[in-house]
Order: structure tokens, then C-alpha cells, then sequence
């Protein structure tokens, strides 16, 4: 047996000294995007508005021929990794879209419990990412590799108390969050700190746990105190039950919610009791002009239901990741070179016009962005009530 | 804390903890037979909820409404669910019944699991809601005056709470007054002696699991109309509570589950409402689950084996 | 040539189990120089990360219904084959060669050392091997960790759903104290943090307190074990499940209202920390504690169960009055018995918590608790050999399965459902992989010489 092997150890190694000493291709075949999304968990809605718009995005450049970089045109691929909304899952997924799957650049995770390990993961091994969704300032914050396509917590909260206050004229306010996940609470402190800043008064502060369905305690608590307005930053398909039930509890105030609202579900679910309420969001969908009504025209086709929000906001981000690798000008082959100029391209986007407004990153990462207030109107649809901008935007 | 303020919250507690109950009948009667945690019980009640929503709306497209078709959705989706129950104990759990018992119980964990991915490969990730078998105005509050302060209710917290002990009424029925009910409370007793005595063994473990699974077909269907979402994932808490509900009133014990179903309702809703008390203030809702698991945990060492639970003799 | 298999099995068996592990490091090796070329020349484009499993299982094309998949399914297989090639080439042949050559010198070689440096030299050299196999794709090594966390919490699970009997489900819990107490204390001695501040120690501290404070973990996590020990007194069976149910609960829910440690945000940091001990020096640290703390675990445990006090577990769940009336101190063990499993349930969560970097209450609900509870029953209840393989082929699964998108967990608790069905006591069923094979035939043990008129008792 060993007379036998030992030719072949002696033709495999040198086979390997010839094979080393090959040189590799030149530059890239294709342009890989890995997506780190959550299609099975608590959220798979949310995974799945990712996939299809990254698909819509993917399809658009890929029948254009593909991506022009410095003159060459290179196919897009998507890998879609399941997180399955959880931290771990997220931390293997982009560890293995990153070291194995060799992605050009990530996008994802959505959700904050998912994107800030994802991030830390992709800030350690160099690898640009970007958040489509998530809000949670650690997310960028000191991670130069890592992005985000949307405004934060400490933007969002006081345009809603503002508008709150402003617009529904509002003294009292009630806020209904879950204690349990993090983009809530975020949203409902920054919201309390703001309105009390204003001078108004935050009367019932109630939490609630993931996944529970009955509000009906913390809601009678809530109709006690008698608010001018209830604020509840909860995701689309838990607004239904507390609209639902603070309706059945004889709650009349308005509603008012956050960019978690913005999906065609929300009506399909909550039917007339979500009429008449407000969310502040990144883009009507009703009425929605050029660019935007294209992508919302071509998702409404292929899938059947008006994109979430978070469809928007991937679609947009594929395009800023496009638009990076494009001003990158030139692709060596070399994924450190690549990822490295790719990254840099991204801090300098300015003013990139997308289907959810125009954005510049800072020096976080983290995009400066306008937000709208929706209104839904009677037939049901998210209606352009009014925008806020931050400071030096118009 | 007002009278009506009171009232309002004992509701809300009535009508959460008939759901809790319902529920938690189907681990009671399974367990009280096979002395088997069914952990798939959650997702039956989530297959219930599903077939009750392919039901109503097949109803309600061939233009069948109030009443009949609140009726027909609930007695179907019992009807299937309970086809899906026996199955899964003729498939899954029979060929185990000589396995020690922790093996089923793992075996029932992996069929809850496979049902909630089995629903989200197939129906996909869209959250759906019932098409309204109710009239309008059932959703729509009512209000009472109590000492110049208002409780609203609608009607269809009425009905949870009216056919939940509808349910429990016929069951206690079936399971006191027939002879397949005395079966089942005689195998809970001696599952050796029993069979040997001439009780088919068989069609009593599918008559368990034939109540057990409409049980939570009802809930589920019941449940859906009162929180519109239906999703694969909906079994899953609501499963883990209802068990705890069976086990503090004493598993095996069927007015165990009910009492037990109660308890947790009226414990969840009413640590949040007592923090309205300045002096109760530190039960905020935030510490919901740290005071309401507390409770039970110091329920269960007062009373080992639950409320009705009947502490076993153990042969030396 | 009938003779060949049986001559050809004969000699496999004789192979001492250094010998394999030896040629596992020699294939490893090869793959790393030649693994990336070999893969890219066959068409694999690539080095596979786990044998070509999920890189075959990609090609499957799910999203155009039965037809795409039916369609797809030549390419998965043609690239299986391919895939095969790359296995046979880098690491069957090796394995086999590497491990036939040294068969003899490595069995001499063993009989020359006492026991203790031969155990050494095995761990050693199985670190080793996982160490270059791991590093050629840090995902691989990731998965590695996740398998060593999952190993810890089957193994100290197992020791109170296997051994004693009980049905503990809310084994989360107690990873979660652990995870916090550990984390909350290296990023407050050792990095610079807006909540902690500037670090407390230098350095060069981190390295030698880093064991410490996962100890540190452990010792908090056992103590709240405590809280399921005592109401055990007296509560038994599904009542004790409700118990560990409870305190995962409420332990989560604890977390969640303490803003100091991040609340419901979650806590972050610990990378910063691993750069830290890196900075001192730069070896894998991260993947040293991690498997040590897997032997710490087995050794432990393994030790405790063939105790004396540890047969007074295995006795509560056979009869607990018996136990009592044999002389067994039951209340001690069962509290003995609690806080070791939740100590090493605290260790997994410290060292978790560093390979993720970032916790929050959300990762350690009942649904993490459920996984340990499957991985425990997939071993087989009573059997740590059982444990440590069930943890590596159910967290290789999920990784390997990745392709299947939403399918892959239909699949992976249809597997469980099939298993369970035609194998009832898990994979072991309670028995030890020295059941089958004995530690002398591994070269692990000296044989004994036969004396005449004794004869060794079966292990």
C-alpha cells in the first residue's frame, strides 16, 4: 500500500509547486453583493422585501448588460444569506458571505440586534457594509466600514414630538412600546425626551414584551390619563392590535407612529382602524413621482404588494453600492484593494438622489436624509402630509 | 384606581385568560393520557388559526356571512385541525409510545418546529388577517357608565369569553358524563391496568388528540379575530404560556388548565394595572414579565404539583 | 482478494488514534497551500468550507418552484462530484496515508510516554489541526467556536436532563448571566467604553485574567442555579420545567431593565477586548479558551458522573426515595448537580458572548434553551460522547444547510422527527464512544499486561 501511495504524494506536491506557481486571472468575472437578510425568525417579511428588492435592483443593472466600472461592463450577483433574526446568525452569515463567499460588499443586516454584530463582523475583516434598515446609532458608530441607508433614532423621535406638538397640537402625550426590542425603545425615549423638551408632558409611558398580542391592560392604563396623542413606534404588524384595541378601549386621540409602519400590509391588516393616523417615514408611497413610483410600479408587478419601506430603502442601497464600485473607477481582482476603494467611494457619496430622498453620508456613516410624516387617508393609502429635514437640507 | 378602571382590567383578564385556558386544555388532556408535554400544541393552535383563515375566506368568497360563517369556519377549521392532531400522534408520537418519555417529548419540540417552518415555506412570510365573519358593529366599543367613568367592551370579547366556556362546558361533559371521558380519566389513573380491562387503548389516545387540537383550532380561530395576525410563528409564545397556565393549575387536572389559563391572564394584566398605584409604582409595565414569573415561580413552591395537581404517590 | 477489505479493516484498526489526528494536520496543512489552486483547477472556485456540502447545495435554484429545483438538481450534482474529487484529494488520501506511515512509529512512541503527556500531545495536535483547518477561512472557525459553545451547553445540560432526569428548559438563562457578568468585566478592566470608561488594567492583564473572569461568569450563573435548585427540593418532573422556564424568563426580562449594560440595545465591546489580549500576543485566543473550556467541561463532568456523588445523580433519576434511603444526600446533589450544569452553562455564555462580540437579551430566550434541549436527546440523554457529537453535526447542519433557505429547518426537524423515530434513545443512546471502542486500541492507555488468574475489568 505504501509503494502505491508514495508516488502519488510525490505527483501531488509536484503537482502543487506547479499549480502555486500559476498566476491567477486578472481582475474580476463578476461583481458579488452578499445579502445578510432575515428570511426565517421573528421578521422573515422584512427578509423577504430585502431579497426582492436586491433582485429588482440586481435585474435592472444585469439587463443593462451590468455594472460599467472604468469601462468594463461585469455582471451582478447576489448571495442571499438567511440570519434567521438572530445575532449569532447574523455574525455566521456575514462571516461566511465575507471570508468564503468573497462579496465585494454587504448589505444588511436590517434589524439593529442583527446589523451591529453583522457590522462588527464586517468592520474586523474589512468588507464595506451597508444597513439598509437599521437605526441604532452603535451600528456605524466607530466602524469606518460600515454605512447605513437610513435616519436615526435621535432624528426621528423629536420630528415626531415636533409634529405631535406642532401639527395635532398636542399637551399631553401617551407612548406604548416594547421594552423588549431595541428599535422601539430607542424611538419612544428620543420621542419622550423631545416632547418633554418642548414643554409638553409624556402622561402614560407603557411597555409590552416581543411578541405579545394583547395591549389591553397598558391600554386602559393609557385611556386613564387621557392623552392628546398616542406615539407608538411599533413594527406593521403589531400596530394593527394596539390601533385595533385602543379603538375597542374607547381611545379617540390620534396615532402616531414611526418609519416601522410604512408597509402595504398595515391596511391589509388593520383595515379602517389605522384610518386617520400619522407615521413619520421615508417616502409616500402614494402619489409617489418618477424614480420612485417606477421601482414601487415594478415590485407591485413582479410580487404583488406595494413595496415596505424596507424594500425602498435596499433598493436605494443597492444603488449607492453600485454607484460606489462605479466611482471606484477600476476593479484590480484584489478583494483588499477592491473593498478598500469601494469603502472610501462610499464615504464620499454626496447628495445621491434615491427613491426615499437625497442623501449624504457623514463622517459615521450615517446618511443625512429628509423624513415625511404620512398621513393615511380615508381610501387607505400612505398620503405625503409634510416633510422635516435636518438642519442645512432643504 | 376607579371602579370602572377595575372592571375594565378584570375583562381584559377574563378574556385573555379563556384564551390561555382553552389552549392549555389540549396539554392538559394529551398530558393527563400519555403523560406526554405535546410541545407541537402551540403550533396546532397556529394550524388552526391558518386552516380557520383558507376556511373564512373560502366562505366569505362564496358570499356565506354572520352567522354562518363564523360557525362553519369554526366548526371546519376544528374538524381539519383535529384531522392534522390525530395525524401527527399516528405518525409521529404512536411509533414512540414504548420510547422513554423524554424521547417523545423531543419528537413533539421537532413536530412544532417542523409545522411553523412547513407554514412559512408554504404560505410565505405575509402576515394575513380573517375576512370580517363578524359584523362591524361586534369590533366596535360599547361603553357603560360606572359612577360617572366608562368601561368599554365590544361584543366580540363577549363571545371569546361566552363560546371559550362553551367549550370547556361540553368538555367537562364529554369527558365526566361518556364513557370514552371516563376512559381517559381512567388511563390518567393506571395506564397498565386499564387496557387490560378491555379500553382500546388506541381510539382513546385519538379521541385525546381529536379534543385536544379543536380545542386549540377554536382558540386559534378565536384568537385570530381578535388580534387580526396570522403568522407561522404565532404558536410559539402562546404555546410556551399556555403550558406554564397547565402546569400551575396542576397538569392532568382539566380544571387545572382553566383555572390555571385564568391566573396567568389575570397575572399579566394585572401587574400592569396595579403600577397605577403610586405606592405600586415600581410594577411598571417594563417589569411585567420579572413580577408575573415570580409569582409562578413562588406558586409552584408553595404548591409543588400546581393548584389541583395531586401530589403522586411514588412507590418505594 | 475477499481477503482485502478484512485485511485492509484490520489495519485500519490497528491505527492509533494520534496517527489519524496526525494525518487530519497533514491534510489541513496540504489544504492550505494547495487547497485554494485545487479548487479553483476542478472548478470549485474556491476552497469549500465545509467538504463542498453548501457550495453543491447552492446551486439548487429554489425560487422557481418544483421545476427549478428538478432542473437544477444535475449541477448540485455534478458539482457534489467535483466537490468528492477535492475531499478524496485533500483530505481522505492524506488522512489515510499520513496516518498508515506512522501507524507503527506512533504507537511505539505512545507506549514510551506516561498517560498524561500522551493525552497532552493528542489535544495538542487536535487544536492544531483545527487551528490551520479554521484558519484558512475564519468562517470555519467561527463555526468551530459556535460547535465548542454548543458542545459546553449540550455536555452541562445533558448532566441534568440525561443524568438526573429532570427537564431543565431554560438552560438560556443561565448562558445569558454568564455572557453579561464576563463581558460587563473585561470591557470595564480592559477597553476604553462610553459606559465603563478608560480600561482599569493595562494590558498585559487581559491575558491572564481573561480564564478568570469566564470563571468569574460561571460562578454568577451557578449561583443563579441556585434559584432552580432549591424550589427542586420539592418540585419534580414537568412542575422543575416550569421552574427553569420561569427563571430564563425572568432573568431575560431583568436584563432588559437594566439601561447601565444596554438593556433590550444589548452590550458590545468585547472585540475590543480579544484586540487587547491580541495586542499582548498574537495567537488565537479566542479558539485556545474555547477549547479548553470544551475539555474543562468534559473532563469535569465526565469525572463528576463517575464519582461517587456523581452515581447519587444518576441514582435520583432512577428512584429518588431509593436514592435517599441508599444513603444519598439528595438535596446536596441535586444542588451539586445544578450548579456545576449552570456554571458551564456560564462559561459557554462568556465565551460567546466574546466570539459574537455583542449580546442582548433577545439571543437567550426559551428558543435558544430549546436548542440545547434538541441537541441533548439528539445525543442521547446520559452520554457526553453523545453530547459532543450531537452539538457538532446539529451546528454543522445549520451551516452546511444554509442554501436551503426557509427548507433548511424543515429539513434539519424532519431529520430530528425521522431520527428520533427509528433511533428513540438518540444518536449514543446512553452508552460512550469507549463503549465501542477501547481508549487502549486509540493508543490513549497503556494496555494492561495480563497477569495471570486477573483479568482486566471491561471499561
Amino acid at each position: 500500500m505504501f509503494k502505491k501511495a508514495l508516488p502519488l504524494i510525490v505527483v501531488l506536491s509536484a503537482a502543487a509547486l506547479v499549480l502555486t506557481a500559476c498566476p491567477t486571472a486578472k481582475g474580476p468575472s463578476e461583481i458579488l453583493i452578499g445579502i445578510n437578510a432575515e428570511m426565517t425568525g421573528d421578521i422573515p417579511k422584512v427578509g423577504e422585501g430585502t431579497k426582492y428588492a436586491a433582485e429588482i435592483a440586481v435585474e435592472e443593472i444585469n439587463s443593462a448588460g451590468g455594472l460599467e466600472v472604468g469601462g468594463k461592463k461585469y455582471p451582478v450577483k447576489i448571495i442571499i444569506e438567511d440570519n434567521e433574526s438572530t445575532a449569532e446568525g447574523a455574525t455566521a452569515a456575514a462571516t461566511k458571505l465575507i471570508t468564503q463567499d468573497n462579496v465585494l460588499i454587504m448589505i444588511g443586516a436590517q434589524a439593529s440586534k442583527q446589523a451591529i454584530p453583522a457590522g462588527q463582523v464586517a468592520n474586523d475583516n474589512e468588507c464595506p457594509m451597508i444597513s439598509p434598515w437599521s437605526t441604532n446609532p452603535r451600528t456605524t458608530l466607530d466602524r469606518p466600514w460600515v454605512f447605513r441607508g437610513c435616519f436615526l433614532d435621535p432624528f426621528q423621535g423629536p420630528v415626531d414630538a415636533k409634529f405631535a406638538m406642532d401639527e395635532l397640537g398636542a399637551k399631553k402625550a401617551a407612548v406604548l412600546y416594547d421594552v423588549a426590542s431595541d428599535y422601539p425603545k430607542g424611538l419612544a425615549e428620543e420621542f419622550k425626551k423631545a416632547f418633554e423638551a418642548m414643554g409638553g408632558q409624556v402622561v402614560a409611558f407603557e411597555t409590552f414584551t416581543t411578541k405579545d398580542k394583547d395591549f389591553s391592560a397598558q391600554l386602559t392604563k393609557i385611556k386613564a390619563a387621557e392623552p392628546d396623542v398616542l406615539f407608538t413606534p411599533q413594527y406593521y404588524d403589531e400596530v394593527p392590535l394596539i390601533v385595533k384595541q385602543a379603538r375597542e378601549l374607547g381611545i379617540t386621540c390620534p396615532i402616531l407612529g414611526s418609519d416601522s409602519w410604512g408597509s402595504a400590509e398595515l391596511m391589509k391588516l388593520c383595515g379602517d382602524a389605522c384610518k386617520g393616523s400619522f407615521f413619520s417615514t421615508h417616502y409616500a408611497a402614494a402619489g409617489a413621482k418618477g424614480k420612485t413610483k417606477e421601482f414601487i410600479d415594478k415590485y407591485n408587478a413582479k410580487y404583488g404588494y406595494v413595496p415596505d419601506d424596507v424594500g425602498a430603502l435596499t433598493y436605494d442601497t443597492m444603488y449607492i453600492a453600485f454607484k460606489a464600485i462605479q466611482d471606484c473607477g477600476k476593479l484590480t481582482g484584489d478583494l483588499k484593494t477592491d473593498r478598500k476603494c469601494v469603502c472610501d467611494a462610499l464615504a464620499k457619496i454626496k447628495n445621491f438622489e434615491g427613491i426615499t430622498g437625497r442623501m449624504t453620508f457623514t463622517e459615521e456613516g450615517d446618511p443625512i436624509k429628509c423624513a415625511v410624516i404620512v398621513k393615511i387617508n380615508d381610501a387607505g393609502e400612505f398620503e405625503f402630509y409634510k416633510s422635516a429635514c435636518p438642519e442645512g437640507m432643504e | 384606581m376607579t371602579l370602572a378602571f377595575f372592571f375594565q382590567q378584570l375583562l381584559n383578564a377574563v378574556q385573555l385568560g379563556s384564551i390561555y385556558a382553552l389552549i392549555a386544555l389540549g396539554y392538559t388532556l394529551v398530558y393527563g393520557v400519555l403523560r406526554l408535554i405535546n410541545f407541537a400544541h402551540g403550533d396546532i393552535f397556529m394550524a388552526g388559526a391558518f386552516i380557520g383563515y383558507f376556511v373564512a375566506t373560502l366562505l366569505v368568497g362564496v358570499g356565506i356571512g354572520w352567522p354562518w360563517g363564523f360557525i362553519l369556519t369554526l366548526l371546519f377549521s376544528m374538524i381539519l385541525t383535529a384531522l392534522l392532531g390525530v395525524g401527527i400522534e399516528r405518525v409521529a408520537y404512536r411509533p414512540l409510545r414504548t420510547a422513554p418519555r423524554l424521547s417523545v417529548v423531543v419528537t413533539a419540540l421537532g413536530v412544532g418546529l417542523l409545522l411553523e417552518h412547513i407554514a412559512l415555506g408554504a404560505f410565505g412570510a405575509s402576515r394575513r388577517n380573517l375576512p370580517p365573519l363578524l359584523p362591524e358593529t361586534w369590533m366596535q366599543s360599547v361603553e357603560i357608565n360606572i359612577m360617572g367613568e366608562y368601561l368599554s367592551f365590544t361584543w366580540l370579547k363577549v363571545l371569546i369569553i361566552v363560546i371559550s366556556l362553551l367549550l370547556m362546558i361540553i368538555l367537562q361533559v364529554i369527558v365526566r358524563r361518556t364513557k370514552a371521558g371516563m376512559a381517559m380519566r381512567a388511563i390518567s389513573y393506571d395506564k397498565f391496568a386499564v387496557p387490560l380491562m378491555g379500553v382500546p387503548m388506541d381510539r382513546i389516545i385519538a379521541i385525546t388528540f381529536i379534543l385536544g387540537p379543536s380545542l386549540a383550532a377554536a382558540a386559534g380561530v378565536m384568537y385570530a379575530t381578535q388580534y387580526p395576525v396570522i403568522e407561522p410563528y404565532m404558536g410559539l409564545l402562546v404555546g410556551w404560556q399556555a403550558f406554564i397556565a397547565a402546569v400551575v393549575g396542576g397538569i392532568g387536572d382539566i380544571r387545572g388548565a382553566m383555572v390555571g389559563g385564568f391566573i396567568l391572564g389575570f397575572v399579566q394584566i394585572f401587574v400592569v394595572a396595579l403600577g397605577q398605584f403610586p405606592a405600586l409604582s415600581f410594577l411598571s409595565s417594563t417589569y411585567r414579565d420579572l413580577v408575573a414569573y415570580a409569582l409562578l415561580l413562588i406558586i409552584l413552591v408553595v404548591k409543588p404539583t400546581g393548584i389541583f395537581g395531586v401530589a403522586t404517590r411514588q412507590k418505594v | 482478494m475477499a481477503q482485502l477489505p478484512r485485511r485492509i479493516r484490520e489495519f485500519l484498526g490497528r491505527i492509533p488514534l494520534l496517527a489519524y489526528l496526525l494525518g487530519f494536520l497533514a491534510a489541513t496543512g496540504i489544504e492550505s497551500i494547495l487547497g485554494k489552486t485545487l479548487g479553483l483547477l476542478i472548478g470549485l472556485g474556491g476552497v469549500p468550507a465545509f467538504f463542498g456540502i453548501t457550495d453543491s447545495l447552492s446551486r439548487l435554484v429554489l425560487d422557481k418552484g418544483l421545476g427549478g429545483v428538478l432542473l437544477s438538481l444535475p449541477s448540485v450534482f455534478i458539482y457534489f462530484v467535483l466537490a468528492l474529487v477535492y475531499d478524496v484529494l485533500i483530505y481522505i488520501l492524506p488522512v489515510f496515508i499520513v496516518a498508515g506511515l506512522l501507524s507503527r512509529p506512533v504507537r511505539w512512541f505512545v507506549s514510551t510516554l506516561p498517560e498524561w503527556l500522551t493525552g497532552f500531545i493528542h489535544m495538542v495536535t487536535l487544536f492544531l489541526s483545527l487551528w490551520t483547518w479554521g484558519g484558512l477561512v475564519e468562517y470555519r472557525l467561527l463555526v468551530v467556536m459556535y460547535i465548542g459553545v454548543n458542545i459546553i451547553m449540550t455536555t452541562s445540560l445533558n448532566l441534568i436532563n440525561g443524568y438526573m432526569g429532570e427537564f431543565s428548559c431554560g438552560h438560556a438563562g443561565f448562558m445569558a448571566v454568564g455572557a453579561y457578568v464576563s463581558s460587563v468585566l473585561t470591557v470595564w478592566l480592559f477597553t476604553q467604553d462610553d459606559v465603563f470608561g478608560a480600561p482599569v488594567l493595562r494590558a498585559g492583564w487581559s491575558v491572564i485574567l481573561f480564564p478568570l473572569i469566564l470563571v468569574v461568569g460561571g460562578i454568577a450563573a451557578a449561583i443563579m442555579g441556585l434559584l432552580v435548585a432549591f424550589p427542586s427540593f420539592k418540585t419534580r418532573g414537568d412542575y422543575l420545567a416550569i421552574v427553569t422556564i420561569s427563571v430564563n424568563f425572568i432573568i431575560k426580562s431583568a436584563i432588559e431593565n437594566i439601561e447601565k449594560i444596554g438593556g433590550p440595545r444589548g452590550f458590545m465591546g468585547m472585540k475590543g477586548v480579544l484586540r487587547t489580549m491580541e495586542s499582548v500576543l498574537n495567537v488565537p485566543w479566542l479558539l485556545i479558551w474555547t477549547f479548553i473550556g470544551v475539555l474543562v467541561t468534559l473532563v469535569v463532568i465526565h469525572n463528576f458522573v463517575s464519582s461517587t456523588k456523581g452515581k447519587g445523580v444518576v441514582a435520583i433519576r432512577e428512584d429518588e426515595i431509593a436514592a435517599e434511603l441508599m444513603s444519598v444526600n439528595t438535596r446536596h446533589t441535586k444542588i451539586l448537580a445544578f450548579t456545576i450544569s449552570s456554571f458551564f452553562a456560564g462559561i459557554a455564555g462568556g465565551l460567546f458572548a466574546h466570539v459574537l462580540g455583542y449580546i442582548n437579551p433577545g439571543t437567550f430566550t426559551i428558543f435558544k434553551s430549546t436548542e440545547s434541549l434538541v441537541m441533548v436527546y439528539l445525543g442521547g440523554m446520559g452520554s457526553i460522547s453523545g453530547s459532543v457529537l450531537s452539538a457538532g453535526i446539529f451546528t454543522l447542519a445549520m451551516e452546511a444547510l444554509r442554501p436551503l433557505e426557509v427548507w433548511k429547518k424543515v429539513l434539519i426537524w424532519l431529520l430530528l422527527i425521522l431520527l428520533m423515530m427509528f433511533r428513540r434513545e438518540g444518536i449514543m443512546g446512553g452508552k460512550e464512544l469507549t463503549d465501542f471502542v477501547s481508549l487502549e486500541r486509540l493508543g490513549l492507555r497503556r494496555p494492561v499486561k495480563e497477569v495471570k488468574g486477573y483479568a482486566p475489568a471491561a471499561d
